[in-house]
């Protein structure tokens, strides 16, 4: 069959080869870095969201919080990377660093909600018994609150980075290069297109390596889990 | 029960009666961003190859239904042939393509132009041995990159040129899947965007910052134009959907009592010049 013809070219041609392999590295870094950015972000903009429910000096500062996961998950995250790439940071050579930041802080509104879940469903006791033994409200979120949560946030993380590592494929909608992080693994599958006149070889090995990524990170996310569950006894 | 069982069979009705309309109907596979061959205008695909493939349908006695889709993914489509038998988006002939699909007459041939940002118009400018301003393809070396559509001609031609020992040696070329797209990054990540005449005229105009001009090789009898050649694919082995589209490009290529094809005729109503 041609499509396993064209599929055995891929893999025996070291040039077309290689697209794949640069772009699966690209959509990696991006996504890696893209998620930092994203845990980071949404640790801050939760933490601000829970203390200001009994703070009320941190009530604008949680309506900023609030505009904005309102604003980046309501639209499309197509339209964020364009007005990002175009608008806000249309600075020449500061393309790669529109499109990660643009990823970072799009993750972050979803990992915020994810956190804010977590930590609101640690019993409400929990806070009353450590503010109650005279601990501080910071030192009960961090040494009561936070480690109980981390055990209920870190599937519906995983769920997050998943879903970052897919969503990268809109990278080439800004244009992307051969040689810089912006070729990605989908833009790879699209220039080998152009050498072999078919798109759905290289898009089915694009695929499967996305699907590689998305395996691993389940894998790490479980080992995780085990650990964090490896106390629970009862 | 009995009501979900009634619902899917009337499903299943609209599915067959669907299926029976698919056969009068040709489907045509585009990427409307690429005027005045095909474009969006009030939200209807329109453009030359959408005037030749409704001409089509007139012989055939089908309706014709456009459909836009990602450039990368038509000559796949028409060689697998079941969603669409025909692709018309300003498709230049390759050796890669050929061997998946067949090809009409060539209809358009469409020299290469470069867009730029005006203020490097006056190292770029060059009186060319035939008479018109041009830019020449060495003139193009940019630290930035070059802006091309991912699939189209100036794609392949530029690809060349940018490998070891070609005149762009070295060069960054970015990938776009709208020209739109391409030519917003003109000045930010890219100097340049390669592209057809005239989608590129289209995509200048009104634009102040930008200008465009053919490209040239400098060949040892004079400059030579950098030039591209359109077809429209159909599906190996439709032998009748062929022969009825050269029949309407014969049509179309002769000329008038003007000189003017009829293809030129389209190519000019598109562009306003009528």
């Amino acid at each position: 069959m041609n499509l396993f013809k064209d599929i055995f070219r891929i893999i025996s041609t070291s040039e077309l080869r290689n697209y794949l392999f640069e772009g699966f590295k690209n959509t990696i870094v991006i996504a890696c870095v893209a998620a930092l950015i994203g845990l980071v972000i949404g640790f801050i903009v939760a933490m601000v969201k829970i203390f200001a429910i009994d703070n009320p000096k941190l009530k604008p500062l949680a309506f900023l919080c609030n505009v904005y996961t309102t604003v980046i998950r309501g639209t499309p995250i197509a339209l964020q990377l364009f007005v990002m790439v175009f608008a806000i940071l249309a600075i020449p050579g500061f393309k790669v660093t529109a499109i990660i930041l643009t990823f970072g802080i799009n993750s972050g509104a979803y990992v915020s909600e994810n956190i804010r879940a977590g930590i609101l469903s640690v019993d409400k006791g929990q806070m009353e018994a450590g503010r109650s033994l005279g601990l501080s409200r910071f030192k009960t979120m961090t040494k009561i609150i936070l480690p109980q949560a981390v055990k209920n946030v870190i599937p519906a993380i995983g769920n997050e980075l998943i879903a970052l590592v897919k969503e990268t494929a809109i990278v080439s909608m800004v244009g992307s290069t051969v040689g810089t992080l912006t070729f990605d693994l989908n833009q790879a599958a699209s220039t080998i297109n152009k050498t072999i006149a078919n798109y759905l070889a290289p898009a089915l090995l694009a695929a499967l390596l996305y699907l590689a990524v998305v395996y691993g990170i389940t894998l790490v996310i479980k080992l995780i889990e085990r650990r964090l569950r490896a106390g629970d006894s009862n | 029960m009995k009501k979900i069982l009634k619902l899917f069979a009337l499903l299943f009705c609209l599915f067959a009666v669907s299926a029976c309309k698919a056969d009068d109907t040709l489907v045509v596979y585009t990427e409307a961003g690429f005027a005045p061959f095909e474009y969006i205008s009030e939200g209807k695909i329109v453009g030359v190859d959408v005037d030749i493939m409704n001409l089509v349908g007139e012989k055939l006695g089908k309706k014709v239904r456009f459909e836009n889709v990602n450039f990368d993914v038509i000559v796949d489509t028409v060689a697998a042939g079941k969603l669409t038998k025909v692709g018309a988006a300003g498709l230049s002939i390759t050796e890669e393509r050929m061997q998946k699909v067949d090809f009409s007459k060539v209809y358009y041939q469409a020299n290469l132009y470069v867009i730029y940002d005006i203020s490097k118009e006056a190292s770029l400018k060059h009186l060319m041995s035939d008479g018109n301003y041009g830019v020449y393809w060495s003139s193009l070396m940019t630290d930035k990159g070059i802006g091309v559509q991912t699939g189209t001609t100036a794609d392949l031609f530029l690809s060349d040129e940018v490998k070891d020992g070609g005149l762009l040696e070295g060069v960054k070329v970015n990938f776009f899947s709208s020209l739109d797209t391409a030519v917003s990054d003109i000045g930010l990540n890219s100097d340049f965007v390669i592209i057809d005449e005239l989608p590129a005229r289209k995509l200048v105009e009104g634009k102040a910052n930008l200008n465009c001009l053919p490209l040239y090789y400098q060949g040892e009898a004079g400059d030579e134009l950098a030039f591209d050649e359109y077809a429209i694919c159909v599906t190996k082995g439709e032998t009748e959907l062929l022969a009825a589209i050269n029949e309407v490009l014969d049509e179309l290529l002769q000329e008038d009592e003007n000189g003017l094809t009829g293809i030129q005729a389209l190519v000019n109503k598109h562009l306003g010049l009528d």
